[in-house]
């Protein structure tokens, strides 16, 4: 089944993942690659600048030159949910990945070296946690100003609590498993055990939270978008699109639906991805 | 340096394990859990050390590597030839560990890491104690499947643990263990968790590879038979002490303690009547052990003399060590005349 060239490298933990994943993963990993394309083949698909207003008038509904309609200042919705897909998959991706790798190496650190490091790790999770998620993103970039390198500060600052917590409970009880005990009488040292025992035994259910994460950081995006906070119009962005467009939510609903079916869509598939990554889990290791 | 083969052509040379009066403490306890063992292991010697869960003979087994549970810590003497092991600095007992001393786990099912090949858990070894390159290191990784009996090595060394079948885990574990060709081997229940069949393929497999790498071994098992057929010398703990010390054959023909003979009486093979006759009573609790004896709550022999002072332990012959001063005493024990039922009535 597998060659045997394959044997040594890797991340077994990856390649696992996608050999007996099932077809949630791949729908969701299509359904993202495609949103992704279609972003980044936006301006050879479509007629339209995103910023450029529109000469006929704004508000016309879904018609066969406009199929999202047009906004209040008359630019193509369709263009603009397109675009802005870039910004918001960069939002998810980094959302998650810094806060990922962050906390994942912090909750190995105190999951597994225990002690002082893992108390102060411990009230710190303790004290971030106990404010809600957006309520410190916003305050933070409050603090720091408006602007996407800021949301991303924010964001790191605060979601890498939730994987270190994660990774630092998996940690706390793979630590006692045989296998550990095992690497460390067969005289490994303590980083090669931390990263090549302990941390593909623990990485996955991080993984599996991160993908609700992406939807949380997108929502989160939108939201600051919203309050004017995140992303700066004319760039076109679901939340901001939907901040704009709520006045004209009677009048001409389009202008909101659309951006907030791209959300819709997004997060299902990245959803999706998130249930297939813990349906492995759960085989692979079923107890 | 060549790798010894199967007909022995480098073996490398064993030491003695010598341990002098090794106690184990777990922190805020104030009392030992292991209490003053001492023997020897010589070169190439298979030492078996038996006795019940909570007799302290893992805590004795782990505590040669310094893997002790968090919060316990080793008093005493470890010698590994020139190698003080209670002493020495964490790089140079990380080291010893794979490469000089191995050791090998009760439960196949959890001591394979289930994320890593079984090849690579091999490898992995071999490249880390012997600085050879990841190609070589595969290559031995699949030799040393073939030595403990997996067929199909080269396309098995690609699999994860959880498709093979206990047996298989614990060949492989044991492959593991001596990957980098140890000399002195640390079981600790290896075939406890495996049915009867593979536990004896297991031990077969596991006596001809110390054979054929002229390891020492330490055997820890609650299984008399186990150890029994072997190990060349036998230590009994209780309590958390050595109660008898002798070799194999002259602890079968003649117990010189009644723990021990309590214990070999209650194996399924010694049923007379009918009945198997277990050991009335349970072990003291640690921290709450009597002066004398640690054994005299249960012995049928036991006088007051033995409840009031520590026993040592006793040279009955250079071969045979006791703690028990009644010895003399002991012939109808052994013959089963005493039983529980007989003495109470």
């Amino acid at each position: 089944m597998i060659s045997g060239a394959a044997i040594a490298r890797g991340l077994p933990t990856i390649r696992r993942f996608s050999s007996t994943a099932g077809w949630p993963f791949r729908v969701g990993i299509a359904g993202i690659l495609v949103i992704a394309l279609l972003a980044a083949l936006a301006p050879v698909l479509l007629p339209y600048d995103p910023s450029a207003l529109g000469l006929a008038g704004g508000l016309q509904p879904p018609s066969r030159a406009h199929p999202f309609g047009t906004d209040q200042l008359g630019r193509d919705i369709l263009t603009r949910v397109l675009y802005a897909a870039r910004i918001d998959l960069q939002i998810g991706t980094i959302g998650v990945i810094i806060p990922l790798v962050a906390g994942v190496v912090i909750g190995l650190f105190a999951g597994y070296y225990g002690r002082w490091f893992d108390a102060v790790v411990g009230r710190v999770i303790d004290v971030v946690t106990a404010f809600p998620f957006l309520v410190l993103v916003l305050a933070i970039v409050a603090m720091l100003g408006p602007g996407l390198r800021n949301f991303y500060i924010a964001i790191s600052l605060v979601s890498w609590v939730a994987y270190a917590r994660i990774v630092r409970g998996e940690a706390l009880s793979v630590r006692g498993r045989e296998y550990m005990l095992a690497a460390r009488s067969l005289g490994y040292s303590n980083a090669r055990i931390m990263f090549r025992h302990l941390l593909p035994n623990v990485v996955a259910q991080a993984f599996v939270f991160g993908m609700s994460d992406f939807v949380l950081d997108i929502l989160a995006g939108a939201s600051l978008g919203f309050f004017g906070l995140g992303v700066q119009p004319p760039t076109p962005e679901w939340g901001v699109m939907i901040a704009q467009g709520r006045n004209f939510i009677v009048t001409a609903p389009w202008v909101v639906i659309f951006p907030g079916l791209a959300i819709v869509v997004t997060s299902f598939f990245v959803s999706l991805i998130g249930d297939g990554l813990a349906d492995t889990i759960r085989r692979v290791n079923p107890v | 340096m060549a790798s010894p083969t199967p007909s022995g052509v480098s073996i490398p040379s064993s030491d003695t394990l010598r341990l002098e009066d090794l106690t184990v403490t777990f922190r805020g306890a104030g009392y030992p859990v292991v209490r003053g063992v001492s023997f020897e292991i010589a070169p190439g010697e298979a030492f078996g050390l038996v006795g019940e869960s909570g007799s302290g003979k893992s805590l004795t087994c782990r505590a040669i590597l310094r893997l002790l549970p968090r919060g316990a810590s080793a008093g005493g003497r470890v010698a590994y030839g020139r190698y003080r092991l209670l002493e020495l600095g964490d790089a140079e007992m990380q080291a010893l560990r794979g490469s000089r001393i191995a050791m090998i786990f009760q439960d196949p099912m959890t001591a394979l890491n289930p994320v890593l090949r079984v090849g690579d858990s091999i490898a992995q070894v071999i490249q880390s104690h012997e600085g050879v390159g990841a190609r070589a290191a595969r290559a031995r990784a699949i030799e040393m499947m073939e030595r403990v009996g997996i067929r199909d090595p080269a396309r098995r060394a690609a699999a994860f643990p959880h498709e093979f079948s206990g047996g298989m885990r614990q060949r492989i574990h044991i492959a593991m263990a001596l990957a980098a060709h140890p000399t002195l081997l640390l079981a600790d229940e290896p075939t406890t968790a495996l049915d009867v069949i593979v536990q004896a393929e297991i031990l077969r497999l596991l006596d001809r590879l110390r054979r054929e790498e002229g390891m020492s071994l330490l055997l820890v098992s609650h299984d008399f038979r186990v150890v029994a057929g072997l190990c060349d010398r036998v230590g009994v703990m209780y309590a958390g002490e050595l109660v008898e010390v002798s070799t194999t054959r002259e602890i079968l023909r003649c117990p010189e303690h009644p723990y021990t003979i309590g214990l070999m009486n209650s194996l399924p093979e010694a049923v007379v009547g009918g009945r198997l006759r277990s050991i009335p009573g349970s072990p003291p609790e640690v921290g709450r052990l009597p002066p004398g004896c640690a054994f005299a709550g249960r012995c049928l022999l036991a006088t007051d003399t033995c409840a009031a002072a520590p026993i040592p332990l006793r040279e009955l012959t250079p071969q045979h060590w006791s703690r028990c001063i009644r010895t003399d005493h002991l012939a109808d024990l052994r013959r089963g005349l005493i039983t529980a039922g007989s003495a109470g009535s």
